[in-house]
C-alpha cells in the first residue's frame, strides 16, 4: 500500500515547499540548477519500483509545478497553489476565519498560519521529542506508529529523512505547539502494548485490601478461601498419585513466548498444550506479541553528507585523471584527492542516484587509464580501492567494502584497461573475497554482494551484544538492495538467515537475533524463487549446525505471518524433532510448497508461448530478413552474421521471458544494423570494443639509426662511459630506437657485461622505450638467448603488463615469449583482430540469452570466451528442458541428446568447434521444448533439423557451421513464436 | 622304363598336383560382370562378413566410379548389418575410398568412435587425415612450438644457421611444413632464406609479412587458450565433424533395409 504518495516516494510531507521537493536552497532560482534538480528527482521516481503507478505521476506533476515556482526569483515568487489549499483546509477545520492568500507578492517562506506537518508527521515528531530523540525506545514506538498508519518500515525511513531534510533546509521554525500538537493526539493512539499482567499479580492486587483490613469478616473470608485452596490441592495430589499411564508426548507441550515490544527485551514464558478435536496433537507455534522485526538507522548523517558531495567528487576525479595524463610522477596532493574522493564515494554511494554513480564509475576508469602507463601510479590508485579487511570498525565499513569490491570487479572485467591494471585489481578482489583464485570475474553487483555476505558472520556474532546491530543490518540491507537493482539477492538473504539459525542463541527468546531473523524472513521470495525453496529446505538437513529448536522457531514464524499463506500449523517442526522427523517434515514442506512458477511459461502440449504480440510480430519479420543473406565468404563477415543471428535469438529469449523492454532494445539494435549498408557489405561497423581507446601509441625514434650504436660499441669495456651513453638516451633518443641502435641496446639489456649497465639499460627499456616497436621486436628476437632472471622477468612484466609465472617454472619461457609477441603486435597495429573484437560482443549477447532463459539474474560471472558463454547458455537450456513433460520427445529424449552432445565434444577440436558443439546441443534442446509446446510442429521441426544438418555437412568453414546452427535455432524460435493458427504457414529456414 | 622310375614319376606328379591344389585356394569364379552379379545376388543379411569381403575385392580391382560406388555400398551395408563387429572396419574401408579429405576425416572420426576403448584411436590429432600431429598444448608440442618460433627470431636477426639448428629439434620441421602457408614463400623459401641470411644479414620483411609471422607465433604459443583469430589462422576454419555412431545408416549413407541385390537393384526382399 502506497498511502501518501509524497511520503512514499520522496519522504516528504505533501505540504513541502517547492525548494524542499526539489532539494535545493530556498533562495535558488537558477534555471540550470532547478532543471538539474528536477531531472534528478524525476529520475529517482522513474527508477522506483512503483514508478509507473498513478500515484507516482501525481508526485511528478507536483515536482514540475515546484520547478516552475522555483524559477521565479524570491521576492516575486508567489505562494504555491497546493500550500494555499492545505492552509485553507487546516484553518477551516479549527473554526477560525479562513485566511486570504496573498494576491501577488509574498515571501517564499510559507506563512506561519498553516502547519506544514501532517498528523503523521506530528506524531513522529512527538515520539522523537518525547523519547529524547532517535534511540531504541523511540524506534520501537515509531514502528508501532507506522503500523497503526499502515506505513511500512521503509516508508517510515523516508518520512524521517524528509523531516531531517526539512530541518536542514531551513524551513520555517516549528513552534512548540506544532511539535507537541502530536502529543495531544498521542492520547488517541492505541496504547503502547503493555506486558501482559500475570493472573497471579492481578489476583494479588484484588486481594491486597482484604489482607490489609483487620476485621473478622475479612478474616473469615480469607480463612474460607485458604481452606478451599488446601482441599483442592489435596484432591489433586490424590488424583495424581493414583493415576497411571504415560505422560503426554513432550512434543505437544510447547512453550509460547511473548516477545513484548521490539527491542524492549521483555518476555514471558507460558507452557501450553492443546489437543486437536481429532485427538492428533499438533505442535504449537512459538508466538510473538509483535511481529519480530527492527528498524535501524539506514540514513547515517555521514553517508548523507558524502552523498551530497558526490557530484562534486566526480569533478575531483576528472581533475585527477587529467593531472595523471600529463605527468608520470604526479605530486602527492593528486593522490590525496583521489583517496579522499574514493573514501567519500564509498560511504555515500547508496544514497546517490544511478546517473551520479555512473559518472563516478567513468571517472574512476578514466583516471586508471591515465595512470596505466606508470605501474607505480596505477598501483597506488588501486590501493585506495582495497575494501576494509579484518573486523569492521564502524557500520559504514559495510558500504565502503561493498562499493570497493564492486568497483574492483568492474576494473577486473574491463577490456579498456591495460592487463597489468586488470590483473592487479583482480588480485585485490581475490584477497577481498576470501583469497581463493577467481575462475570467472563476477560483475559489480555480484562482487559487492559477495563482500557483504562475507561480513555476515561478524554481524551475526555480535547480534546479542553489539551496540549498533540494527543500524548495521539496516545498512547491510540497503547496500544489498542497491547492488541488486532494487532487490536483495535471494542467495544473500538465505545465507544470512542460515547464519542466524546456526548460532547458539535461543531464538525463542526476544532479542535482536529473532528481530533480525524476522525481518530477513519477511524479505525472502517464497513464491518465485527456487533458490529460497532449496535453501530453506536445506536447513532441515543441516542437523549439525541448525537445531530442531531453531527449526521450530523458523517454522512457527512462517506459519504465523503472511509471507507464506500456504504454510500452516501442521508444518511446524517440534522443537525436539530428531533427524528422521526433520527429514519427514522437510519432505512434507516440500510437497506442500506451491510450484515455483518458472520465469518462462511451462511447456504445455498444445499451448503456445504467451508473449507480447506486437514485438513477436516484429521479431518474426526481422527473422526473415536477418537470416536471408547468403553466407559470407570472409571469416570477419561470417563472424558478423553469427553475431546478428545470436542477437536475434537473444531477442527471442527476452520475449519468451516476458522481458519486453530488453527484447525491444535488441530488436531496435538489429533494425539499425540490418538497415546499415555495412551490414551486407565488406565494411564492418565499429564494435563497442574498437571504439575504446586502450591501444598504445607506438613510439618514434629520433636521429639517424646506427650512429648511437657505433659510438656505444666504440666504448668497449669502459663501464662508466657506457653508463653515461645509456643515460644520455633519455635526452637524445625518442620513444624508440632504429633497428640498428635497438639491436645494440637490447644486447646490453639482456647481456650487458656489467650488472649496473644491465640494470640501467633495463630501466630505460621499461620506461623510455616502453612503446617502441623496434625495441620491442628486438627484445622478442633476442629473447631465445636471454638469461632467465628475475630482472628480465620483471622487465617483461612491466613492458607487457602480463602477470607471468616464476622465471624458473616450465611454462615461463613460452608465456613470456607470448607476452612479448603480443606486445609487438599491439605496437605494430597487428593486435586485436576484428574476429576477436566480435567474439567479445558474442559473449555479451549469449550471456544475456542465458539470463533470459534461466529466468533469474542471480549472481553472474563473466565468461572470458564465446565457447564458455555458450556452455552457460547450454546449462540454462538444460535446466529449462528438464521442466518439460512430453511423451514423444523430438529430436530425442534428454539422455540421447546428452549422448549426442558428448559425441560431438569428443570430436571438437579447438575453441570454435567447441562453440559449435554447444550450439548444436542448444539447438536440440530448443527443438525439444518447441515441439513439447506445440506437438503439431513436430514434422516441421524434424524437416528443419534435417535440412540444416545437410547444409552443415556441406559447409567448408567452421564459422559457416556456426552461422547455420544459430539460424536454425532462430527457425525453432519461429515455431515457438508463430501463432497456432498460422502454424501451417511457417516458413522454412531461409538462407 | 622300370618300375622304380615309374613310381618316382608318379610320386612327383602327385606331389606337384597336391601342391597346386593347396595353393589354388577356394574355388571362386572370376570377377567378371556375371560372376560379380551372381555373388551380389548370393549376399544375405545374416552373413554380413560376405558384404565386406566382396566389397574389398571389388575395391581392389575397381577402375571406374561405378565400381567404387558399389564397393562403398557393400562396406556400408556390412557396417550397418553388424555394427558391433564390422562397423569400425567398414568405416575404415570407406575412409580409404573417400573422395576428399573432409569425407575421409569424417569416416575416420566415425571409426574412432566405434573403436572399443584401449584399441587405439583413429583420429588422434589435427592432421588432414586425422593423423596425429604434434601440436600446441602437448608437452612435445610445446617444445616444438618454442623451437619453431625461436627459429623465426633467428631468421629475422639474420642468423640462418641457428634457425636451421632449431628446426632440427623434434617436431619443429613438421610444424613449419604444416603452417608454411602463413610464411612468405612457404617453408621451402624459408629454408632457403635461412641458408642465405647468415652473419647477421637480416631479411627484409614487409609490415604485413612481419605481422603474419607474429600472429602465427602468437597462435602457436597460446596453445589451447588461443583466440578465435588464432584458431582460424592455424586450422583454416576446419569445420566440426558431425557423425553419430548410433545412427550408422545416416553416417554411412546407406539404406540398411535394402540389403538384397536383385536384377541390378538393391531391394528389401529376397
Amino acid at each position: 500500500m502506497i498511502g501518501d504518495p509524497f511520503i512514499y516516494f520522496l519522504g516528504l510531507p505533501p505540504t513541502a515547499e517547492p525548494h524542499e521537493l526539489l532539494g535545493v536552497e530556498p533562495e535558488e532560482s537558477s534555471a540550470v540548477k532547478i532543471e538539474t534538480a528536477l531531472r534528478r528527482r524525476l529520475a529517482r521516481l522513474y527508477e522506483h519500483r512503483d514508478g509507473d503507478k498513478p500515484e507516482a505521476e501525481i508526485v511528478r506533476r507536483r515536482l514540475r509545478l515546484a520547478a516552475r515556482y522555483s524559477r521565479i526569483p524570491l521576492p516575486r515568487r508567489p505562494w504555491p497553489v497546493w500550500l494555499r489549499e492545505y492552509a485553507a483546509r487546516a484553518v477551516s477545520g479549527s473554526g477560525r476565519e479562513r485566511p486570504e492568500g496573498p494576491a501577488t507578492l509574498v515571501p517564499a517562506v510559507s506563512p506561519s498560519r498553516a502547519s506544514p506537518l501532517t498528523s503523521f508527521d506530528q506524531h513522529v515528531m512527538a515520539v522523537l521529542v518525547g523519547c529524547g530523540g532517535w534511540n531504541a525506545v523511540s524506534r520501537g514506538r515509531l514502528v508501532a506508529l507506522a503500523a497503526a498508519y499502515g506505513v511500512t518500515v521503509e516508508g517510515l525511513h523516508k518520512v524521517i529523512a524528509g523531516l531531517t531534510a526539512y530541518a536542514r533546509s531551513g524551513g520555517p521554525r516549528l513552534g512548540v505547539s506544532q511539535i507537541t500538537a502530536g502529543a495531544s493526539r498521542m492520547r488517541r493512539l492505541p496504547p503502547a502494548p503493555q506486558a501482559p499482567i500475570h493472573a497471579s499479580v492481578a489476583l494479588f492486587d484484588r486481594m491486597a485490601p482484604e489482607f490489609s483490613k483487620g476485621d473478622s469478616f475479612s478474616t473469615v473470608k480469607l480463612s474460607a478461601l485458604f481452606a478451599i485452596i488446601t482441599l483442592l490441592a489435596g484432591i489433586l495430589s490424590l488424583r495424581l498419585l493414583i493415576t497411571t499411564g504415560l505422560p503426554a508426548p513432550r512434543s505437544e507441550e510447547i512453550a509460547a513466548v511473548d516477545t513484548g515490544d521490539a527491542g524492549s527485551g521483555e518476555g514471558v514464558l507460558r507452557p501450553r498444550t492443546t489437543p486437536t478435536p481429532s485427538g492428533r496433537r499438533m505442535t504449537r507455534p512459538a508466538t510473538f506479541a509483535d511481529r519480530p522485526t527492527f528498524l535501524g538507522n539506514g540514513l547515517p548523517a555521514a553517508a548523507a553528507d558524502a552523498a551530497d558531495e558526490c557530484p562534486q567528487l566526480v569533478r575531483t576525479l576528472d581533475l585527477v585523471g587529467r593531472k595523471l595524463s600529463l605527468t608520470d610522477d604526479p605530486a602527492e596532493p593528486v593522490f590525496r584527492d583521489w583517496d579522499y574522493a574514493i573514501q567519500a564515494i564509498s560511504i555515500g554511494w547508496v544514497l546517490t542516484d544511478a546517473s551520479t554513480r555512473q559518472s563516478i564509475d567513468d571517472a574512476v576508469a578514466e583516471a586508471l587509464v591515465a595512470a596505466a602507463d606508470t605501474p607505480t601510479v596505477a598501483d597506488r590508485l588501486l590501493g585506495g580501492l582495497a575494501p576494509p579487511a579484518g573486523r569492521l570498525s564502524e557500520s559504514l565499513d559495510l558500504w565502503k567494502g561493498a562499493w570497493k569490491a564492486g568497483t574492483l570487479a568492474r576494473i577486473s572485467g574491463s577490456n579498456r584497461l591495460p592487463p597489468v591494471v586488470v590483473e592487479r585489481a583482480r588480485s585485490q578482489l581475490e584477497v577481498a573475497l576470501g583469497g581463493r583464485p577467481l575462475t570467472d570475474v563476477p560483475d559489480y553487483g555480484a562482487a559487492g554482494s559477495a563482500w557483504l555476505d562475507r561480513a555476515v558472520p561478524q554481524l551475526v556474532q555480535v547480534l546479542e551484544y553489539g551496540d549498533n546491530v540494527y543500524d548495521d543490518w539496516e545498512l547491510w540491507l540497503a547496500a544489498q538492495r542497491e547492488l541488486g537493482d532494487g532487490r536483495i539477492p535471494d542467495e544473500s538473504l538465505m545465507h544470512a538467515i542460515g547464519a542466524i539459525l546456526a548460532t547458539e542463541t535461543d531464538l525463542s527468546h526476544p532479542g535482536p537475533s529473532i528481530n533480525v531473523l524476522g525481518r530477513l524472513l519477511g524479505l525472502a521470495d517464497y513464491q518465485a524463487s527456487p533458490l529460497v525453496r532449496r535453501r530453506l529446505l536445506g536447513f532441515f538437513d543441516a542437523a549439525e549446525t541448525i537445531s530442531a529448536h531453531d527449526l521450530w522457531v523458523l517454522t512457527s514464524l512462517l506459519a504465523t505471518y503472511d509471507w507464506t499463506p500456504w504454510f500452516d500449523d501442521r508444518l511446524i517442526v517440534p522443537h525436539d524433532a530428531d533427524r528422521l522427523f526433520r527429514g519427514r517434515m522437510r519432505d512434507l514442506i516440500d510437497r506442500s510448497w506451491p510450484d515455483t512458477a518458472p520465469q518462462a511459461p511451462p511447456a504445455i502440449p498444445g499451448g503456445r508461448l504467451a508473449v507480447d504480440e506486437a514485438l513477436a510480430a516484429r521479431w518474426l519479420e526481422l527473422q526473415g530478413s536477418v537470416t536471408e543473406p547468403a553466407l559470407a565468404g570472409e571469416p570477419d563477415q561470417l563472424m558478423w552474421q553469427l553475431l546478428i543471428a545470436c542477437r536475434l535469438n537473444e531477442a527471442a529469449a527476452h520475449l519468451a521471458a516476458r522481458r519486453s523492454p530488453r527484447a525491444q532494445a535488441v530488436l531496435e539494435m538489429l533494425d539499425s544494423q540490418a538497415a546499415s549498408p555495412s551490414h551486407a557489405s565488406r565494411g564492418l561497423p565499429a564494435t563497442r570494443s574498437s571504439q575504446t581507446g586502450g591501444a598504445q601509441r607506438p613510439g618514434q625514434p629520433i636521429g639517424t639509426d646506427g650512429v648511437w650504436a657505433d659510438e656505444y660499441q666504440a666504448l668497449r669495456s669502459n663501464t662508466n662511459a657506457k653508463l653515461n651513453y645509456l643515460q644520455a638516451l633519455g635526452s637524445s633518443a625518442g620513444t624508440d630506437l632504429g633497428p640498428i641502435d635497438a639491436a645494440v641496446f637490447v644486447r646490453e639489456v639482456y647481456h650487458g657485461t656489467n650488472k649496473e649497465v644491465r640494470s640501467v639499460a633495463q630501466a630505460i627499456a621499461g620506461e623510455q622505450f616502453r612503446t617502441g616497436p623496434n625495441v620491442a621486436l628486438e627484445l622478442l628476437d633476442e629473447f631465445p638467448d636471454a638469461p632467465r632472471t628475475d630482472a628480465v622477468a620483471e622487465l617483461i612484466r612491466r613492458l607487457t603488463g602480463r602477470v607471468l609465472p616464476a622465471p624458473r617454472s616450465e611454462s615461463w619461457h613460452a608465456q613470456a615469449r607470448l607476452a612479448l609477441v603480443e606486445h609487438v603486435l599491439s605496437l605494430t597495429g597487428g593486435g586485436d583482430a576484428t574476429t576477436d573484437r566480435l567474439a567479445s560482443e558474442l559473449i555479451e549477447t549469449i550471456i544475456a540469452s542465458a539470463v533470459a532463459v534461466a529466468g533469474e539474474e542471480g549472481r553472474s560471472s563473466a565468461p572470458a570466451t564465446p565457447q564458455a558463454a555458450a556452455e552457460t547458455l547450454l546449462d540454462a537450456w538444460r535446466e529449462r528442458a528438464s521442466l518439460v513433460v512430453t511423451f514423444s520427445p523430438v529430436p530425442g529424449d534428454l539422455s540421447s541428446l546428452a549422448r549426442q552432445d558428448r559425441t560431438r565434444r569428443r570430436l571438437a577440436r579447438g575453441p570454435i568447434q567447441q562453440f559449435v558443439a554447444s550450439q548444436l546441443a542448444v539447438l536440440d534442446l530448443v527443438t525439444y521444448v518447441a515441439v513439447a509446446e506445440q506437438p503439431a510442429a513436430r514434422a516441421s521441426a524434424l524437416r528443419i533439423l534435417r535440412e540444416a544438418s545437410e547444409e552443415r555437412r556441406r559447409s567448408r568453414h567452421v564459422l559457416e557451421q556456426a552461422v547455420l546452427a544459430e539460424r536454425t535455432i532462430a527457425a525453432m524460435w519461429r515455431l515457438r513464436l508463430t501463432p497456432p493458427d498460422r502454424l501451417a504457414d511457417r516458413g522454412e529456414v531461409r538462407r | 622304363m622300370n618300375a622304380p622310375r615309374v613310381f618316382g614319376v608318379l610320386v612327383v606328379v602327385t606331389l606337384a598336383g597336391l601342391t597346386w591344389l593347396v595353393n589354388a585356394g577356394p574355388m571362386q569364379p572370376a570377377l567378371g560382370v556375371q560372376g560379380r552379379d551372381a555373388r551380389l545376388e548370393a549376399l544375405r543379411p545374416d552373413r554380413p562378413m560376405a558384404y565386406l569381403e566382396l566389397g574389398e575385392e571389388i575395391a581392389d580391382a575397381a577402375t571406374t566410379d561405378a565400381e567404387r560406388d558399389l564397393a562403398r555400398r557393400l562396406f556400408a551395408l556390412a557396417g550397418v548389418l553388424d555394427s558391433k563387429r564390422l562397423g569400425r572396419s567398414a568405416a575404415l574401408a570407406l575412409a580409404d575410398l573417400a573422395e576428399n579429405p573432409r569425407e575421409k576425416r569424417r569416416l575416420l572420426a566415425l571409426a574412432s568412435l566405434l573403436t572399443p576403448p584401449g584399441h587405439g584411436q583413429m583420429l588422434n590429432g589435427d592432421g588432414p587425415g586425422g593423423e596425429a600431429v604434434i601440436g600446441p598444448g602437448t608437452p612435445a608440442g610445446s617444445s616444438a612450438v618454442v623451437a619453431l618460433v625461436e627459429a623465426f627470431s633467428h631468421y629475422r636477426k639474420g642468423e640462418g644457421a641457428q634457425a636451421l639448428t632449431q628446426l632440427r629439434k623434434p617436431g619443429a620441421m613438421e610444424l613449419l611444413e604444416r603452417y608454411s602457408r602463413h610464411l612468405p614463400g612457404g617453408d621451402k623459401r624459408f629454408l632457403e632464406d635461412c641458408k642465405h641470411y647468415r652473419e647477421k644479414v637480416r631479411p627484409f620483411l614487409t609490415a604485413a609479412e612481419l605481422t603474419g609471422m607474429l600472429r602465427l607465433e602468437a597462435a602457436l604459443l597460446a596453445g589451447s587458450q588461443r583466440s578465435w583469430s588464432g584458431e582460424l589462422l592455424l586450422n583454416d576454419g576446419r569445420p566440426l565433424i558431425e557423425v553419430d555412431p548410433q545412427r550408422l545408416e545416416d553416417a554411412l549413407e546407406v539404406d540398411g533395409s535394402r540389403p538384397y541385390y536383385r536384377g541390378g537393384r538393391w531391394v528389401g526382399q529376397p
